[in-house]
C-alpha cells in the first residue's frame, strides 16, 4: 500500500480498528474428510474461519463421580436393568461422540489459525517496510526543507 | 476345582491387565486433548494481536498519506515558479521528496 492509494473500505473508518475485521487472504483447504469429521451431519458444515472456541469450551471435562460397579448376577437382569442398562450404553456413545467431534473442529481451526498467523506475520513485515521506507523519504526531505 | 482355580487366577489378571491399559489409554487422550487446547489457546492470542498490529499500522499509513497528501498541495518545491520543476509524477509518492 503506498500512501496515496485508498484502503479497502472496513479499513477507511476514522475509529479504533477492530480486529475483527482485518482479513487477509489465507489460501486453507481443510481435507474434506477432516471437514466431514467435524461436522453435524443435520446441521451447517463446520467453518474453521469463524468458528471460535472459547474457554469455557476449553476446560478439561469435569471429573464426574462414577458409581462403583457392583455384580449383579444374572437372574436379577432383568428388562428394567437392560433397559437402564442400553439408556446408559447411549448416552454414554453420545458423549464419547460429541466429544471426538469437538476435539476434530479445535484441530482443524488451530491447523487453520495456523496458516492465518503465518499470512498475518507476513502482512506486517510488508507494512513495517513500506511504513519505513515513507518515513525514510520524510525524514531526508525534513532534513533538507524543514518540518512539513 | 484346581482349574478353574487357575482360570480364575487368569481372569483376575487379564481383567486388572485391561483396567490399567484402558486407565493408560484415556490418560493418553485427555493429554493429547489438553496439549491442543493449549496450543489452539496460544494461536488465538498471537492472530488477535498481530490483527492489532497490523490495524496499527494501517492506521499509520492512513495518517502519514493524508499528511503527505495536504503537504503536496502547499509544498514550496512544486509551486514556487522559481523552481524549474516537472509537472509532478502522480505516482506513489509526491514529487517533492527525495527518491
Amino acid at each position: 500500500i503506498s500512501p496515496g492509494q485508498i484502503l479497502p473500505a472496513n479499513r477507511n473508518t476514522p475509529s479504533p480498528i477492530d480486529p475483527e475485521t482485518i482479513q487477509v487472504p489465507v489460501g486453507y483447504e481443510p481435507d474434506p474428510a477432516d471437514l466431514a469429521l467435524s461436522s453435524i451431519p443435520g446441521q451447517e458444515m463446520f467453518d474453521p474461519r469463524k468458528r471460535k472456541f472459547s474457554e469455557e469450551e476449553l476446560k478439561p471435562q469435569p471429573m464426574i463421580k462414577k458409581a462403583r460397579k457392583v455384580f449383579i448376577p444374572d437372574d436379577l437382569k432383568d428388562d428394567k436393568y437392560w433397559a437402564r442398562r442400553r439408556k446408559n450404553n447411549m448416552a454414554a456413545k453420545r458423549s464419547r461422540d460429541a466429544r471426538r467431534l469437538k476435539e476434530n473442529q479445535i484441530a482443524i481451526r488451530a491447523s487453520f489459525l495456523e496458516k492465518e498467523n503465518s499470512a498475518l506475520r507476513q502482512e506486517v513485515a510488508d507494512l513495517r517496510k513500506e511504513l519505513g521506507k515513507c518515513k525514510n523519504v520524510l525524514a531526508k526531505y525534513e532534513a533538507r526543507h524543514g518540518p512539513l | 476345582v484346581f482349574q478353574s482355580h487357575e482360570e480364575d487366577d487368569r481372569k483376575v489378571r487379564r481383567r486388572e491387565k485391561n483396567r490399567v491399559a484402558a486407565q493408560r489409554s484415556r490418560k493418553k487422550q485427555t493429554q493429547k486433548a489438553d496439549k491442543l487446547h493449549e496450543e489452539y489457546e496460544s494461536l488465538e492470542q498471537e492472530n488477535t494481536s498481530l490483527k492489532r498490529e497490523i490495524g496499527k499500522l494501517t492506521d499509520e499509513m492512513k495518517h502519514l498519506s493524508e499528511v503527505l497528501k495536504d503537504h503536496e498541495k502547499i509544498c514550496p518545491l512544486l509551486h514556487c515558479t522559481m523552481n524549474f520543476v516537472t509537472v509532478p509524477r502522480p505516482d506513489a509518492l509526491t514529487g517533492c521528496l527525495p527518491r
